[in-house]
């Protein structure tokens, strides 16, 4: 439906009720994607707000200020993650070849990337660091995230003080080390209601 | 020699045809769901066993004895087109026939271990069993030709031999290059309306699995045997799978997109044991049971049975009379003398096993874990939940009436999702970890176009010709500015009559595979109250659609 000023008129009532489809009022629609150039390309989220695929939880969704989706780069694929810790572990486990990790930083549209390349592993930047604390599923996304550098790490620890006390500060080969001990919870799928 | 699949057809001839082949145990490629998880679904609380109801027709005490005449020679075997398929589906059958014996007849013990092992590695490598079977003569076969529990119970045998006959003639005609679409479509309609014209055929109505799966004895057999059970459902997932698989698709489509889904069921769907329900049909198979509700309702309620026999022999502490009084009662509860003047859609109040309810937008499924009257839980796939009339991708509704046809699907991690566009097809299945199939619409209603995705997202096709139309803007429109054609040809065709396309570009299949669009603009979040969901009261609550941000 084209309004006079030649925009697609997103939230027409009329066009909800033909549809017979509750549209949010407020769809951001082209501004939330303009994101451009090669790491915007990636960093375009997909169309799902899906379950973790190793935690069976679901992926805290990117909000206006902070990026939250982990996402798997493998071939044309783009699979998210709801912490990087699981996505580590699912590299690991599921994917044999090259792939990049598009791991959320504190600066919203600037993933620390982490790359596997011919079974090499590398992270950019490479000031990067991060926070990767066993606290169960359930605050995943909290206590496993990335870093552009130790002082933002820092103030991440200070903001989440009461689950993170003594947190200290990563590196991908601690957090690689690590992530083949992240199992999926017993309680998986839980959240969703798949239980019987 | 060459064994057609009607030799095996009937549950007799299944029995220890494949545990006397003396299978090597070979190690199992098990690259997820290895764990075998705990059993998901404990048997019910202990209640009285329920009566036999009265006014059982002749045939369940075992008075028709030939189930199969009433598709006998109706087609050619052409099924050699896809003997592949057609072994497996063999193959998985002698599986699960086995098991059944191993119950009936006490031997159950090794179910979870030898004979675990022996049927997986059969299953998981069909081509050396089926060279190791036409190995043996007929000579050989003929002592196993008929099974413990088919002899014990010939009403079960009946029912099963003929159900599974119709299965088998139906993809026979799917598969059929002699036969124009229309020509299927009316030979479908004609063999089901000849099933269910007849004695000993299991309902077309959709069926509240919930309360079925609810029985005293219910859920024994997964809870004992969980990673057999997910070998039976593994292959009940193919069974229903294959419909889809092969319907409106050319030979050479037919031949790809099997080869993509056997190496998904081998190393996938047989191992899944973490399944909350069995698989339905329209879960994997929407397009077939969208087109013929009554036959995507007749195999889910024919899995059900099988589970339900599964279940009575797997139970302890019933006589062999009660054993036989709970057999007849599932078949009763299942076979179309049982629902007889019921309609799709009715119910009766406080009975929910003749509530006819199904799921909104399809027609071919009933209730079931996960289901409620709109939504359903993609629980294979992770995806939340879905709407089965609305694209699986941009949440709005699937084209419609005379462009219904238009419609595209993608099928990756065990389901098929319906979506409205190529991008919307294209996008989904990037989105879902492993390889996927999609089948997207053409100009040409007759010609679709099928992509097989690798698990890096790479898409080969056997018709390279195709091009698309892809102006992206909002989704509300997407059926109209993402088209896929079978040539450059057909694209300046369309292009040249529709004004509002002059000058598009022509994408070709290598550019449209590395192409990635923008997160839907209609995008809706389904959401169900998890406390709801749980065994399946979610049926009564509406669904909640959460805007996205």
């Amino acid at each position: 439906m084209m309004s006079k000023s030649g925009v697609y008129s997103h939230g027409s009532q009329r066009m909800r009720r033909r549809l017979g489809m509750l549209l949010p009022p407020a769809i951001l629609v082209s501004g939330v994607m303009a994101c451009e150039g090669a790491v915007a390309a990636n960093l375009r989220a997909g169309g799902h707000e899906a379950q973790c695929p190793r935690c069976k939880r679901e992926v805290v969704q990117d909000t206006p200020r902070q990026d939250n989706e982990v996402a798997i780069r493998y071939g044309m694929k783009r699979i998210e993650y709801r912490c990087v810790s699981c996505a580590l572990a699912e590299a690991l486990s599921e994917y044999k070849d090259d792939l990049t990790i598009l791991a959320p930083s504190e600066v919203k549209g600037r993933p620390v990337l982490i790359t596997r390349k011919s079974g090499r592993w590398s992270v950019l930047p490479k000031t990067a660091v991060f926070v990767g604390e066993g606290r169960g599923h359930a605050q995943c996304h909290v206590a496993n995230r990335a870093f552009s550098g130790k002082a933002a790490f820092q103030a991440y620890i200070r903001r989440n003080a009461g689950l993170l006390r003594n947190a200290r500060p990563r590196t991908l080969g601690d957090m690689l080390q690590r992530a083949p001990a992240i199992d999926p919870p017993k309680d998986a799928g839980k959240e969703s209601g798949q239980e019987r | 020699m060459t064994w057609t699949r009607a030799h095996f057809r009937s549950r007799r001839g299944l029995a220890g045809g494949l545990l006397c082949l003396a299978l090597q145990p070979v190690p199992c490629q098990c690259p997820r769901d290895q764990k075998p998880l705990a059993a998901p679904n404990l048997p019910p609380a202990k209640k009285p066993l329920p009566p036999l109801p009265t006014g059982m027709p002749d045939w369940l005490d075992g008075k028709l004895l030939n189930g199969r005449r009433f598709l006998e020679h109706s087609l050619p075997l052409t099924y050699e087109n896809m003997k592949p398929l057609f072994d497996e589906l063999e193959i998985g059958e002698e599986c699960h026939a086995m098991v059944e014996e191993a119950l009936v007849t006490g031997q159950a013990a090794a179910l979870e271990t030898a004979t675990y092992t022996s049927l997986l590695s059969a299953m998981q490598d069909p081509a050396a069993t089926t060279a190791r079977r036409e190995r043996l003569s007929l000579y050989e076969k003929a002592p196993f030709n008929y099974s413990t529990l088919g002899s014990r119970y010939r009403y079960i045998e009946m029912v099963v031999s003929r159900t599974h006959s119709l299965h088998d003639w139906l993809l026979q005609v799917l598969i059929d290059e002699k036969l124009n679409w229309r020509q299927k479509e009316q030979k479908i309609q004609d063999g089901a309306s000849r099933y269910f014209g007849s004695g000993a055929s299991i309902s077309g109505l959709p069926m509240n699995m919930l309360a079925l799966d609810n029985q005293p004895y219910s859920r024994t057999f997964r809870a004992r045997y969980p990673r057999t059970a997910a070998l039976i459902w593994g292959f009940h997932w193919l069974e229903n799978a294959s419909f889809d698989l092969l319907y409106g698709k050319t030979p050479a489509q037919q031949k790809a997109a099997y080869a993509a889904l056997g190496v998904h069921y081998r190393r996938v769907e047989l191992l899944r044991t973490g399944r909350a329900a069995m698989p339905m049909f329209a879960e994997i198979s929407p397009a077939f049971a969208a087109r013929f509700p009554a036959l995507a309702n007749l195999f889910d309620n024919f899995h059900m049975l099988l589970d339900l026999v599964s279940d009575v022999i797997a139970s302890d502490g019933m006589t062999p009379e009660q054993r036989d009084i709970q057999l007849r009662r599932a078949v009763w509860l299942l076979v179309k003398e049982g629902h007889a003047g019921e309609k799709p859609g009715g119910f009766r109040v406080n009975d929910s096993l003749h509530d006819h309810r199904f799921l909104k937008g399809m027609p071919g499924m009933g209730r079931s874990v996960n289901v409620s009257p709109e939504l359903q839980l993609m629980e294979t796939v992770g995806l939340g939940w879905m709407r089965f009339g609305t694209c699986h991708h941009c949440s709005l509704a699937l084209t419609a009436g005379e462009e219904g046809w238009r419609g595209c699907r993608v099928t990756a991690d065990g389901w098929t999702m319906r979506v409205r566009c190529p991008l919307c097809a294209r996008d989904l299945a990037a989105e879902t970890r492993g390889g996927a199939i999609l089948h997207l619409a053409t100009e040409d209603p007759q010609r679709c176009l099928v992509l097989i995705s690798d698990e890096q997202g790479n898409l080969t096709t056997e018709m390279p010709a195709a091009v698309f139309l892809e102006q992206e803007q909002s989704h509300l429109r997407c059926s109209e500015w993402s088209r896929a054609f079978t040539s450059r040809q057909a694209f300046v065709a369309f292009t040249r009559t529709r004004p509002a396309w002059k000058g598009a570009a022509l994408i070709t299949l290598q550019q449209w595979a590395q192409r990635r669009g923008r997160k839907p603009d209609t995008y809706v979040k389904l959401r169900r109250d998890a406390a709801a969901a749980k065994g399946g009261k979610a049926a009564s609550g509406p669904a909640v659609a959460t805007p996205r941000r």
